[in-house]
């Protein structure tokens, strides 16, 4: 069972930690369609939460289409998140363990990675753009 | 509603009860032992001259009986006192004490219900007890009324034992402390003054019932004269001449002085006094007032009782505005 | 100045998000007003809470709060005005009790009674209670039955109280303070529950506190009382929507208070810091200031400095 956790601190409104931490174990294979998130009840008496914000996330999952709630039994996951097949997957976490060992290799530490990552992700976004 | 007052109150209850098995279980004892005494030893003569047997056995009867009616003569005091501070008292003070008032109150019953479940119940189970007290004096009195030993229920000793006085000295008390807990809202104050006004009513009318109506008056007509008749509630006694002038025993006797002599107890000096136009006047309540002085003590005590209970709690209940 | 002129807000409905059976008002309180002893503890109070949400009730201590309380608990009446529970005047009638539960602030239990005693209080007391709710609720919490209340931590006590409050399956329950005395932890428990309980019976609570940061999470509707007046009542999304704080050059604050009220004006030399209400709709496309949201502990606090602003959602004149 998914289990969320909140992040005080980070500034992002509590129902979207939770739609992002969904979407997060959808992609990481975590969450499988047919598979139960947590009951609202659950969440709230885990997290001390208003119940409406869980039941706000829930219904955003639902309107992207990643959940369907089937009322009195829970909300179950539709699809899962994230492109090509579970073989791609694994070739390209492959890949890329090789390339972050390289760029610790070159001397980059856990901070320069991330902000290389997220610049080639921004380039790649832009040139989708374009 | 009945089963939170019991649990609530049950402490009071349990030890009430308690006490007052104990004391039935001492009276059943010495009223027995009287009884038996009676059985034997009562002369079957009516004692008009006293013989030495009718004072052997009045005097063992008068010991028996206030052996045990020491400590009766202290239950109209004390037990009025202890249920108004422990019954009463507590009622709405520990509640306002603990703000668990805010808690009974905020349920799905009026608060006017939930106190007048609490006053009804307890209020009865503080009357039935009182009831109970003069159930229990009442027959070990009876065991003692044996001639030629007499025991009058009308007597002060006795009054405020039998009958319905113990029920409304209780049920007064009781009311008494309530409204003094719901006026201070904190127990050991309400307790304090309620044990204060017990003791304050209790010596304010210790000998009021004499003047519960205009007392009889009986006039001597013969030199040997029984004046006051039996059971009956003895006011005073005086002299009146012939003119109907009033005199006091001493100023009778000083009056008397030269025609009669001055030793007072022959027969000789009273027939003296009784042709010199002297004659006793007694003034009494008779036995059939008995009933009447009861409700009457009862009414001075719960009519103020029940209309402080009533301010009090109107006070208490109002949503504080 | 600009800055001490009153901010109302229009609207400030449930939106789309509110499922529409919790459309109904479940408090209102028109022009109701308090007085003790010739003070006014709490003074022409005009709000409603749509059904189904979660208060967070806050302001200074001696703000009123717990007046305002305990009027819509019943436990005291008004001097003026009038508080209505799903449109039901409250006051001493069985029925109008029943809507409505109430955790005073020391939450009172009888010491002496254990707590299954506690429970067949509340059963007796109350028509509608829910006993498998309140022993399922005391299994879950490790709380034992037989132990007298006494005997309990505070935590528990809380527990407890929360426990006989929820079991009786009130539409409205009313908290004055349910964290105070407790520990991070008990605090933390005492949130998860009252959350699972608002998950299961969708009733409304008002908790009032005067530590904001306890209730960010739980809450979704935000009522500030200071000084015996309603100062702030909304929802928390829109409120948080509706003010930003800006950050720009001192020389230009003035205009931009100009434009739009100011809750909080904080200048260090050439630097200014105005939390602004933006208002629905309202924007500001100036590249020299920077605009970031405002949390709702910055929010608060800024309007309870500024006792004159109020935010309240209901068309009204802008006074001065």
């Amino acid at each position: 069972m998914l289990k969320f956790r909140l992040d005080p601190s980070s500034g992002v409104a509590t129902y979207l930690q939770l739609v992002h931490q969904v979407k997060h174990a959808l992609r990481l294979g975590v969450l499988m369609p047919g598979d139960r998130l947590p009951t609202i009840k659950e969440v709230v008496s885990d997290l001390a939460i208003n119940p409406n914000t869980v039941a706000k996330a829930y219904r955003e999952l639902e309107h992207e289409g990643f959940v369907v709630g089937r009322p009195g039994m829970g909300t179950f996951v539709r699809r899962s998140l994230g492109g090509g097949a579970t073989a791609d997957h694994t070739r390209l976490r492959r890949d890329l363990a090789r390339w972050v060992h390289d760029c610790r290799e070159a001397g980059l530490d856990h901070g320069d990675i991330e902000a290389l990552v997220a610049m080639v992700l921004a380039d790649s976004a832009q040139e989708g753009i374009a | 509603m009945l089963w939170l007052t019991w649990r609530q109150h049950r402490m009071q209850v349990l030890v009430t009860t308690a006490l007052l098995v104990v004391l039935g279980v001492v009276l059943l004892i010495s009223g027995l032992g009287a009884a038996g005494f009676a059985a034997q030893n009562a002369p079957a003569t009516d004692c008009v001259a006293d013989t030495p047997a009718c004072s052997a056995y009045r005097v063992e009867m008068n010991e028996r009986i206030h052996s045990v009616g020491e400590l009766l003569g202290w239950l109209p005091l004390l037990a009025p006192a202890l249920i108004g501070a422990f019954w009463g008292a507590p009622l709405l003070a520990r509640e306002f004490e603990h703000g668990t008032h805010q808690l009974t109150w905020t349920q799905s019953v009026t608060r006017r219900r939930w106190l007048a479940a609490k006053i009804v119940g307890l209020g009865a189970a503080v009357t039935l007890g009182g009831l109970v007290l003069a159930g229990i004096v009442e027959p070990w009195l009876a065991a003692f009324d044996v001639p030629p030993y007499n025991v009058d229920r009308f007597d002060m000793s006795w009054f405020r034992v039998v009958g319905i006085m113990p029920a409304a000295w209780w049920l007064s008390a009781f009311l008494l402390g309530m409204a003094t807990g719901a006026l201070f809202r904190r127990t050991l104050p309400a307790m304090a003054v309620t044990l204060g006004v017990c003791a304050l009513a209790f010596f304010g009318l210790l000998r009021a019932p004499s003047s519960y109506a205009p007392p009889e008056r009986a006039v001597q007509a013969q030199v040997i004269d029984e004046l006051e008749p039996e059971d009956s509630l003895y006011v005073t006694s005086y002299w009146i001449d012939s003119s109907g002038a009033k005199f006091t025993s001493q100023e009778r006797h000083l009056a008397l002085a030269g025609p009669c002599g001055t030793d007072e107890t022959t027969k000789k000096y009273a027939q003296c006094t009784f042709s010199h136009g002297y004659r006793q006047v007694v003034e009494f309540h008779p036995a059939d007032r008995f009933w009447q002085f009861q409700w009457t003590e009862a009414g001075i005590l719960l009519i103020p009782a029940l209309s402080l209970g009533g301010v009090a709690v109107r006070r208490a209940l109002r949503p504080r505005i | 100045m600009t800055a001490d002129r009153t901010v109302r807000m229009f609207g400030g409905g449930c939106g789309e998000l509110t499922p529409p059976a919790q459309s109904a008002t479940a408090l209102e309180a028109v022009r109701l007003a308090k007085r003790y002893r010739g003070t006014w503890a709490l003074r022409d109070c005009t709000l409603s809470v749509p059904a189904g949400r979660v208060v967070a009730f806050v302001g200074p201590n001696g703000a009123g709060k717990s007046t305002f309380l305990r009027l819509v608990a019943g436990l005291i009446a008004p001097t003026r005005g009038s508080v209505r529970v799903f449109g039901e005047p409250v006051g001493q009638r069985a029925e109008a009790l029943a809507r409505v539960a109430f955790l005073a602030q020391d939450k009172p239990l009888y010491d002496g009674f254990t707590v299954a005693e506690m429970l067949r209080f509340g059963h007796h007391l109350n028509p509608g209670w829910d006993d498998a709710l309140a022993r399922q609720r005391l299994a879950e919490l490790d709380i034992p039955l037989n132990r007298k209340v006494g005997k309990l931590s505070g935590g528990q006590q809380a527990q407890v109280a929360l426990t006989i409050a929820v079991a009786k399956r009130p539409d409205l329950l009313v908290m004055d303070g349910p964290l105070a005395n407790l520990d991070p932890v008990a605090r933390h428990d005492i949130m998860r529950s009252l959350m699972a309980a608002v998950a299961e019976t969708q009733m409304t609570v008002v908790l009032s506190s005067h530590v904001v940061s306890d209730l960010t999470n739980a809450c979704d509707w935000l009522m500030v009382l200071n000084r015996g007046q309603v100062q702030i009542s909304g929802e928390v999304d829109e409120l948080l929507a509706a003010h930003r704080m800006l950050s720009g050059p001192a020389e230009l604050a003035d205009e931009v208070a100009a434009r739009m009220p100011v809750i909080n004006d904080s200048r260090s030399g050439r630097q200014a810091d105005l939390l602004v209400h933006t208002g629905p709709g309202t924007s500001l496309h100036d590249p020299r200031w920077s605009a970031s949201g405002v949390s709702l502990e910055e929010l608060v606090l800024a309007y309870l400095r500024r006792p004159d602003t109020t935010s309240l959602p209901r068309p009204t004149l802008t006074t001065t």
